[in-house]
């Protein structure tokens, strides 16, 4: 009986077995070695797949060990943005934040004020130009009455002595008022400059770069409650991450159950290989009897059915076994991939380049730190056009006064005129005309010069009150400004710590479930094993089914219980009894089906409660 | 430290399944390939818990069981089989030979250390 050998993918050498003839002998010859040559290969087949469990097993260890690492990365992530300095973090900066809304409503409600201010005082200015064109009429009347008076004294002669040096007098003080009056335009055309450029270059960009702050400050409050829900969600996830570890300890539970079966199926291997063995030798021991060999038959074709079956089922139960394997390892990897994914969408990670809403949220805060700066700046610009208006008008003022001065001067000259013009008599009748008419005037540029002086008065109250509300507005923004610009970089060098951690991790974390998936295919492809012993055991089953059908042929009612009921005491296992019961108890139709006999129950029951298990006895 | 435990079986993946299953669970694990090899070794060393196959080479379970017991060292260890027999009859000679408790092959690891942990303590 020599041993075959089989190759992978190699086809058996069994012998032809064409029908035997009824003769003991030869039938017993053609068996016994065709039994002979089915059990060596199944002897040789039956540990063959040890080594390749026991990789898998090496493996498992590892996967084990690598799943846990990462679920505990995973922890460490959502521990990291859940943790107090990203919550402390976040507090400040929602206070920040509502900071600046306070500043920007603060802010556009006082660039609303001084823009009205400011252009109030345009008007004002505006309206100061009719009286003070007056003061160019009143120069003129003047002058005119001055030359008239001096005609009027050079033709009384000597008896209006003292006319022609009051006609100086008015004159002097006519060109003084005409000199003052432009100065005054002037001034007032440079301030309305000033004004206007306040209008245009300050108040009117500071609320351009407010509604831009606006805008961002709402980006800004999306990020931080993004951030706030990320922070809070991360806080839950511990459950999630215990659940994902929960179903990579069920998958490793499964494999390392699944591996137990090489051995099960080795010694039902082995069980299968001694019953072939028995009745080899059963055989060899022979009889010329033709009841005995008909006896020979139906015990050779009862064995043989009965190891078919005890083979069909083992050969089911090593595929199940590396199929649950199989599928188990691949679990895990998906499991491990959902892990990172899902902490990534936890952390709120949104690309694979590690950029996230926190970048987003740094850009904003720095545009909003820097424009808050900007309008620092500009508000103490606005203060300083506001001095400048403020020094302009008082200096207006004084004009304005100068004037007003004159004209009392002018009020006095022409009274004294009025007086000597009476004393001179009826000849002095024309010049006392001409004393009236400059009076007249002097009362009307003293009137003139108070409603310029009103209107001032208007414009420097409401600088002087812009001028305070600014000043006052700096320095409480430079206070407030100063401050959050200071505690932003700290805030945002702790969201930029936190990002940069958890863009290390996750990659970290990416890099090692891509290693794992692609270990754990490469483990679970090298498992070929089953392949070759479900092959052989096929052709061992191809064997036996041929002898059981020659067996029949020579006795058709085939019964060798006896032979069987010994067989049952070989075996160790449940599955094993349950396939000789089934077997024991067929009919004809269940025999033609020899061969794919059905497994029988899972001999394991998971425990429930306090209890250890079907399989599991305490004594 | 954690408890020492020996399992004892002539298949080298399920030595490897037991040995991982412990490990994990924070135990340090002696392997023996069959019963004389087990027997060999609790005479050098102590364990606190013994789980061993029935059918192996050179000496089988219930051998070692009655071997083990007769050691002072091993005298009163849960000696627990781990083996694919379930017939009572085996059940009740590994009974009278010393065992504390049988569990059919497969196990599912949380069922081994629900064992474990029950028989030790």
């Amino acid at each position: 009986m020599a041993a075959i050998l089989l190759q992978a993918g190699q086809k058996p050498m069994f012998m032809d077995h064409s029908v035997p003839a009824a003769n003991a002998h030869s039938l017993s010859s053609s068996w016994s070695e065709r039994l002979a040559c089915a059990r060596n290969q199944l002897m040789e087949i039956a540990g063959a797949t040890e080594e390749e469990f026991l990789a898998t097993g090496a493996n498992l260890h590892d996967f084990y060990g690598r799943a846990g690492q990462i679920s505990e990365k995973s922890s460490e992530m959502a521990g990291q943005v859940s943790g107090e300095e990203i919550s402390r973090t976040i507090q400040r900066l929602q206070e920040i934040l509502q900071q600046m809304e306070e500043y920007l409503v603060h802010g556009e409600k006082e660039t609303e004020q001084s823009s009205k201010t400011l252009r109030s005082i345009l008007e004002l200015l505006d309206k100061t130009a009719t009286p003070l064109s007056g003061f160019r009429k009143i120069n003129k009347s003047l002058r005119m009455l001055g030359i008239s008076t001096k005609i009027e004294s050079a033709r009384l002669g000597q008896s209006a002595a003292g006319f022609d040096t009051l006609a100086n007098d008015v004159g002097q003080l006519s060109i003084q008022v005409l000199e003052k009056a432009g100065t005054i335009l002037e001034q007032k055309d440079q301030l309305n400059t000033v004004i206007r450029q306040t209008l245009n270059q300050v108040l009117d960009l500071g609320m351009e770069q407010r509604h831009q702050v606006q805008g961002t400050l709402e980006r800004t409050q999306t990020s931080l409650a993004a951030l706030t829900q990320v922070n809070s969600r991360c806080s839950k996830s511990a459950s999630a991450i215990a659940e994902a570890s929960g179903v990579v300890s069920r998958n490793i539970g499964e494999v390392v159950m699944s591996m137990q079966f090489h051995d099960i199926v080795r010694q039902q291997i082995e069980h299968v290989a001694e019953a072939l063995d028995d009745l080899q030798n059963s055989l060899e021991s022979g009889t010329d009897d033709r009841e005995d060999v008909q006896d020979l038959a139906r015990k050779a074709a009862g064995i043989c059915q009965l190891q078919t079956a005890q083979l069909a089922h083992a050969r089911d139960e090593l595929n199940n076994a590396v199929g649950r394997i199989v599928d188990n390892l691949h679990n895990i990897a998906a499991k491990q991939s959902r892990l990172s994914e899902d902490t990534r969408a936890m952390a709120g990670v949104a690309d694979q380049t590690g950029s996230s809403f926190l970048t987003g949220l740094e850009a904003d805060l720095t545009m909003v730190a820097a424009v808050l700066d900007q309008s620092s700046q500009l508000n103490r610009t606005l203060t300083k056009a506001m001095g400048t208006v403020a020094e302009t008008v008082m200096e207006i003022t004084n004009f304005v006064n100068d004037i007003e001065f004159i004209g009392e001067e002018i009020e006095l000259i022409a009274l004294n005129a009025q007086v000597k013009a009476a004393l001179t008599g009826e000849e002095g009748a024309a010049l006392g005309v001409l004393a009236e008419a400059i009076q007249r005037l002097s009362v009307d540029a003293i009137a003139q010069t108070s409603a310029v002086s009103a209107m001032l008065t208007q414009v420097t109250d409401a600088t002087e009150g812009l001028c305070t509300s600014a000043r006052a507005d700096v320095t409480e923004l430079d206070v407030e400004v100063e401050e959050m610009v200071n505690s932003l970089p700290a805030l945002l060098q702790s969201l930029q710590g936190v990002n940069d951690s958890l863009s290390g991790c996750l990659a970290s974390m990416r890099g090692a479930v891509q290693i794992l998936c692609s270990d754990i295919d490469t483990a679970t492809n090298g498992i070929t094993a089953h392949h070759q012993v479900s092959s052989v055991i096929d052709q061992v089953m191809e064997e036996l089914n041929a002898i059981i059908g020659e067996a029949l042929t020579i006795a058709p009612a085939s019964k060798g219980e006896d032979t069987l009921m010994q067989l049952a005491d070989r075996y160790t296992m449940d599955s094993e009894r349950k396939i000789h019961n089934s077997i024991m108890q067929k009919d004809e139709g269940a025999m033609e089906k020899s061969g794919s006999a059905g497994p029988p129950a899972d001999v394991y029951v998971l425990p429930s409660g306090d209890d250890l298990g079907d399989n599991v006895e305490l004594f | 430290m954690g408890k020492i435990i020996m399992t004892a079986d002539d298949s080298a993946s399920v030595r490897q399944m037991v040995s991982f299953t412990l490990k994990q669970n924070g135990y340090e694990v002696v392997e023996a390939v069959d019963g004389k090899d087990a027997l060999q070794k609790l005479g050098g060393q102590k364990v606190d818990m013994l789980i061993t196959d029935l059918n192996m080479p050179n000496l089988d379970g219930i051998g070692l069981i009655k071997g083990a017991r007769a050691l002072p060292s091993c005298k009163f260890i849960p000696i627990v089989m781990l083996t694919t027999e379930s017939q009572d009859s085996k059940k009740q000679e590994g009974k009278a030979a010393g065992a504390t408790g049988w569990i059919v092959k497969p196990f599912k690891p949380e069922q081994l250390m629900a064992v474990v942990k029950k028989v030790l303590g």
